[in-house]
């Protein structure tokens, strides 16, 4: 019994006061005792303080007795009594700490309802956790269900958030993790599945994070001093544990349905996005198309022994092809046609604008050129002032004079044409200078010249027809195109001009069309037929 | 003159929390003294005139809330300082409280920490 305990039991204790006062009396002897009045303490009066002996065992003043056989019964019974109070008080601190702890989990699980961001829970499970459970270090960390690594959400201290890269199953961490046990670890340095042999902590204590049986994670206090983590303090850290992990699980459940309700917004956003564009894209293509349409001969000129049928297919809804048959003032050997077939660069509505652009410059410059080579020169330079330098066409241009069956031709860059003589002979009637609008200046354009004699065909093309393809990747070529014509012997042009589209699609087969295809067939009647 | 808290709660296992929490005072010279009912209260008042009551509200007979208006009223204990303990989860009538003249009121279950530093505050220790 110390003075201390025995001072404080005297001084707070009315009833153990009392309780000395009658039992001093009943044994007859006389008791002081300190900063008591006199009065509650009859015996006490008029002995001096020379014929006491202090009770405590310590010796220091709190009581004191006249020295006699009742001075020990008299300390049996102080230390009875200081013994019990020493008792009531560490029941009633246990009883406060359950009650602190108790005060704790509801608060928490209030503080918790309010929390969405799993960051934040774990922040607030390690700060609650603190009031509770001695520590230097701190962690939160959460199990990544692919990889089976740890990472650390939350912590405090400067060991244990610094831990990266745990695996489930390694240390002592990832045992927790992976067994889905509390541990108390009190001499971490002599634990031997301890994998960082630097780390300068003396005390662990650890509960996994659980939702039913499924372990998300853990949560670990630590101390750099060595501590005696108790049973109890580890029920108390899994039952937080516990609250946390449920938190955290519908922290985690909230931010996906918001990532999906913000995906679905940004995917709704996209789409009508590209539904406008493509409307948009949809309305221009009909209008190219339209462009387009218009710039067709809407019926080719007729010509007495002749017989003229052309063609055009875009392979989207605008091509870049163009023909055109166009009368021109008589010459030295009375009337004259123009025949053409070009093929523009690019799709869509810019490649129909520069079409159009192609036919006024040609029209506008008929009959004001020297030769047709010159009309070549000019329209090429007009073009080129009059678009961006990656768009040109290329062109076959027949001057035909249908009296004599004299024709002049100015191949701009365009693929061969293709003259089929009566007797089945094919002459392939190849480029005389570049693409019109592709360079500047007045480049030469050279001019060749055929002549078209009774039962010759002319076909001008453009790369539609022989490089249209099948599924295996083989191109349909000028030798059936000749061929189809040549045994087309009789047979109207419109027909001749038909048969290549059917054969052509024949050969193609499912396989899509990629450019435009452009067929214009003249055939010159056989002698026996001329009127 | 030793300064006194008095505890009014009929539920004896909060009297003795509450008591446990506020012992430390005791070597501070604070006396603690507990009454189990509204009427023990009133006696303890009137003999021991307190600094400070920790007020339960709901209890039989004499709720605390007719203990703290008697004090503040015809007992003419306006100095006392009175907080009402209400059970968290239960409606407690907040205007009620400030008609009776109470100084503040805690929640029980009540945190220990912050039970006893109200006490030093009021008690100016």
């Amino acid at each position: 019994m110390s003075s201390a305990a025995l001072r404080q039991l005297l001084r707070r204790h009315k009833e153990s006061r009392e309780l000395v006062a009658l039992f001093a009396e009943a044994l007859g002897g006389a008791v002081a005792l300190e900063g008591v009045q006199s009065g509650v303490l009859p015996a006490t009066v008029g002995i001096t303080a020379e014929a006491l002996v202090p009770l405590a065992a310590d010796g220091a003043g709190a009581a004191w007795m006249a020295d006699s056989p009742q001075a020990t019964a008299m300390t049996a019974l102080l230390d009875h009594l200081v013994a019990r109070d020493v008792e009531r008080k560490a029941l009633g601190a246990e009883v406060l700490n359950l009650y602190r702890e108790v005060n704790l989990i509801y608060s928490f699980s209030e503080k918790l309802a309010a929390l969405l961001d799993v960051e934040r829970v774990a922040a607030l499970t390690l700060q609650e956790t603190r009031h509770v459970i001695v520590a230097t270090d701190g962690v939160v960390m959460l199990l990544d269900d692919t990889t089976n690594a740890l990472s650390t959400v939350a912590g405090f201290g400067d060991v244990l958030p610094g831990l990266r890269g745990i695996q489930s199953g390694e240390g002592i961490l990832g045992t927790v993790a992976l067994k889905g046990i509390g541990e108390i670890v009190n001499d971490v340095q002599a634990d031997l599945r301890r994998i960082r042999r630097d780390m300068d902590l003396r005390s662990l204590i650890a509960s996994p994070l659980t939702v039913g049986e499924r372990v998300i994670g853990i949560i670990a206090l630590a101390s750099t001093q060595p501590m005696v983590y108790s049973a109890g303090e580890l029920k108390l850290l899994s039952t937080l544990a516990l609250q946390a992990a449920t938190a955290i699980e519908n922290a985690r459940l909230f931010e996906r349905t918001v990532q999906a309700a913000v995906e679905r917004e940004r995917l709704l956003a996209l789409h009508q996005h590209a539904e406008l564009a493509r409307a948009r894209l949809e309305n221009e293509l009909e209008l190219a198309s339209r462009i387009q349409a218009e710039l067709f001969p809407a019926e080719m000129p007729r010509l007495a022994g002749y017989d003229l049928a052309a063609r055009n297919r875009p392979a989207r809804q605008c091509g870049g092809d163009y023909y055109d048959a166009v009368i021109l003032p008589p010459g030295d050997h009375g009337a004259r046609v123009l025949l053409c077939v070009a093929d523009v660069s690019g799709k869509g509505l810019p490649a129909a604008l520069l079409m159009s652009s192609m036919q006024a410059t040609l029209r506008a410059l008929l009959g004001r050129t020297s030769s047709l080579s010159a009309l070549a020169a000019l329209a090429s330079e007009l073009l080129f002032a009059s678009t961006s330098g990656n768009k040109y066409v290329t062109a076959a241009l027949f001057e035909l004079t249908p009296a004599t069956g004299a024709a002049r031709y100015v191949s701009a860059g365009h693929v061969d044409s293709l003259l089929l003589r009566r007797g089945g002979e094919a002459l392939a009637l190849g480029s005389t200078g570049t693409p019109l609008g592709l360079i500047p200046g007045g480049m030469p354009y050279g001019e060749g010249s055929a002549v078209l004699a009774p039962g010759d065909s002319l076909v001008l093309y453009s790369d539609g027809v022989p490089e249209a393809q099948n599924a295996e990747g083989e191109e349909f070529g000028e030798d059936r195109l000749a061929e189809i014509v040549r045994r087309s012997v009789g047979e109207s042009s419109a027909t001749i001009v038909g048969r290549v589209f059917e054969a052509i699609d024949m050969f193609a087969g499912a396989a899509p069309q990629f450019d435009d295809i452009t067929l214009l067939v003249l055939q010159r009647a056989p002698p026996n037929l001329v009127p | 003159v030793n300064r006194q808290i008095l505890i009014v709660d009929d539920e004896a296992h909060l009297r003795m929390l509450i008591h446990q929490t506020l012992e430390e005072l005791e070597d501070e010279g604070v006396e603690l003294v507990t009454a189990t009912n509204g009427e023990e209260a009133i006696e303890a008042l009137q003999a021991r005139k307190p600094d400070l009551v920790f007020l339960d509200v709901m209890m039989p007979k004499l709720s605390g809330f007719d203990v703290c208006e008697r004090a503040k009223g015809s007992m003419g204990m306006s100095d006392v300082y009175i907080i009402l303990l209400t059970a968290k989860g239960q409606e407690f009538d907040r205007q009620r409280g400030v008609d009776v003249g109470a100084d503040m009121y805690m929640t029980k279950p009540f945190d220990p920490d912050a039970l006893l530093m109200k006490a030093r505050a009021v008690l100016g220790l």
